[in-house]
């Protein structure tokens, strides 16, 4: 009787508990919804009804003549060598969709490529290739970031998108997506390669018509939140490719200095932010299901 | 025997060939290492030893630039804020995140009323643009905040953004609120790839409340995901350079930095002005050579608690 009163008495002290949690949640969720409506809301808001009204009034009209002001007046001014360059909203979408797409894919394939040849070959050195990729992961190198400018700055690479995109991947058999892709292959039964071999294939053929294909949900994944990643990338932009200008590199700059260089208003550019998130909406919605599902993370073992 | 000689000619055909293959594969990666990390390392050790000049030209110093980085370590200054800056994040958000991470994704894991709705707003930040998400705070937390808080009676509610008393505030509550938006997608992922019956016998062996369920079946089943945050998390403590960059360019107030924003603004931002580098490449070694062993005892310790194979 004791022992069930008891029973009773920490399970309602634990309800009490999970229910403190689960308001903290909704204020959390609550708080993160404030300033997504502040914006939609005040994007469609002139300047003075901006500074006069209320700052979460509804606004007077759905007018939208500060997304058509952004659309018409986003610039980003670079000065090059051979002259100024004038990045408009579809020249900076353009390399924002180059950005996010071709760098991640290109990443993903040699990281793919070494995470297969890791995970399925035996060859001198393998076993030391993972164990320093693991190294390189968790080892924390501080203050590299002016050497990597020099060398940089010396090949070459230091403001150029190509060569930029083709030394990406310079640590691909370490990091979280190698991780994935090692896994991924680790579990493609060996059998079906053993077949091709048997059939008289080589060893590209095994990768590329029988490995890549099993592989290909995982390795989509990655490239899917590599072009979220880059989409959002201003920080390359601004630190190492400064004569380049994508979307989100734009933006930051119609933050900053759009007020003082086109007299934008704050409305004006809360229709900026709008705009500039829609691809990403849209994304999200088509592949809400596979970047919630697979999105985990394993222990660091090696 | 001839057939024996001939499998044995074949397999050794085919390691030859599988080495070629896997080597390929392997080239241009390794190449690019040894070029983006190991010389680029092996060059930041060297210039940490040196002096460079405007134009580019480098002469050896021996330990001034230690002394100097050791200085601005000991002394008040940006270095000291910044280094003091970096551990205080780290910290707030291992004593303050984690457990409210484990316990929101408890939540979720047990589909409380509305976490649908919950889990797609938890991902707003995601779904927006993180970047968009962090420019959208920036406006927002400054003056209509303000306004709205003036408005509302708090007459003295000052701009949480540009006044620099409340800046490395605002910076963090910035971090640790986004940091839901992946934290609740990752843990309750984990914990829905533990086995359902282990919670069926749980209920049989008496475990009735949510401490319990944590306790003993869920956080030893999602360890090696905790102890992979813990240790990224660690491991960049002074590299990161958090919403810094979005909120203030590279000028943020002296009380906001982080070890991370400092070495940007010093390198990366003065990218034609490389005077300031050696010291910067000092002061990483030494908080490298630091780091680095604690980091992978944190490894070695975490890896020795874990009660599951990682």
């Amino acid at each position: 009787m004791r022992m069930k009163q008891k029973m009773n008495g920490k399970m309602r002290i634990d309800k009490g508990v999970q229910i403190f949690f689960y308001i903290l949640l909704i204020i959390l969720s609550l708080s993160l919804l404030v300033p997504v409506i502040w914006m939609l809301m005040n994007s469609f808001k002139g300047n003075i009804e901006y500074y006069q009204k209320p700052t979460f009034s509804l606004p007077e009209s759905l007018d939208f003549d500060n997304y058509a002001f952004f659309l018409n007046n986003i610039k980003y001014e670079v000065k090059r060598p051979e002259g100024t360059y004038v990045y408009t909203l579809p020249w900076m979408f353009m390399y924002s969709i180059i950005w996010a797409v071709v760098p991640s894919a290109f990443s993903i394939l040699v990281t793919t490529m070494c995470a297969y040849v890791i995970a399925r070959y035996k060859f001198p050195g393998r076993n030391f290739l993972y164990s320093l990729g693991i190294v390189v992961m968790v080892l924390p190198i501080v203050g590299s970031s002016g050497s990597a400018m020099l060398v940089r700055r010396q090949l070459g690479i230091f403001d150029n998108m190509p060569l930029m995109i083709l030394t990406g991947p310079s640590v691909a058999f370490s990091g979280m997506n190698f991780l994935i892709m090692y896994a991924a292959f680790k579990g493609v039964p060996w059998e079906y390669a053993e077949a091709v071999f048997i059939d008289g294939g080589g060893h590209l053929r095994v990768f590329l018509s029988i490995m890549l294909p099993m592989v290909l949900p995982s390795a989509g994944v990655l490239v899917l939140l590599g072009i979220i990643g880059g989409w959002n990338d201003y920080e390359t932009f601004l630190l190492w490719l400064p004569s380049y200008a994508n979307v989100a590199r734009g933006i930051y700059n119609f933050q900053y200095l759009g007020r003082l260089d086109l007299g934008a208003t704050m409305p004006q550019i809360l229709a900026g932010f709008v705009v500039v998130s829609l691809p990403m909406i849209i994304l999200y919605i088509c592949f809400q299901k596979v970047i919630t599902a697979n999105f985990m993370v394993g222990g660091l073992k090696g | 025997m001839s057939m024996t000689n001939k499998s044995k000619k074949g397999f050794t055909t085919f390691k030859v060939s599988s080495y070629i293959f896997s080597y390929s594969f392997l080239l241009y990666p390794i190449i690019l290492f040894i070029i983006f990390y190991v010389y680029v390392n092996i060059n930041s050790i060297i210039l940490a030893f040196q002096n460079i000049t405007l134009e580019g030209q480098r002469s050896w110093v021996g330990f001034a630039n230690f002394k100097m980085f050791l200085k601005g370590l000991t002394e008040s200054g940006l270095i000291r804020i910044s280094f003091f800056n970096s551990i205080k994040i780290y910290f707030i958000n291992l004593v303050i995140c984690m457990p409210l991470y484990i316990v929101f994704s408890w939540l979720l894991f047990k589909k409380v009323f509305g976490s649908p709705v919950i889990r797609i707003v938890i991902m707003l930040p995601s779904i927006i643009s993180s970047f968009v998400f962090c420019l959208v705070f920036r406006s927002f937390a400054g003056a209509p905040l303000q306004q709205f808080m003036i408005g509302l009676g708090a007459e003295n509610f000052p701009n949480l953004v540009d006044d620099s008393n409340y800046a490395l505030g605002t910076t963090i509550f910035y971090q640790i609120w986004i940091s839901f938006s992946t934290s609740l997608i990752v843990y309750p992922n984990a914990m829905r790839s533990i086995d359902p019956a282990l919670f069926e016998s749980g209920r049989i062996d008496g475990m009735c409340t949510m401490w319990q369920e944590l306790r003993y079946i869920i956080l030893p089943l999602i360890f090696p995901t905790v102890s992979t945050f813990l240790i990224v998390g660690f491991s960049g403590m002074f590299s990161g350079a958090g919403p810094l960059v979005a909120f203030y360019m590279y000028s943020a107030p002296a009380q906001a930095y982080t070890m991370g924003y400092y070495i940007l603004v010093e390198t990366l931002a003065k990218a034609s002005n490389p005077t300031g580098y050696p010291q910067i490449a000092a002061g990483g070694l030494m908080l490298t050579m630091i780091m680095a062993p604690l980091t992978l005892l944190l490894r070695h310790i975490l890896e020795k608690l874990s009660p599951v194979e990682g």
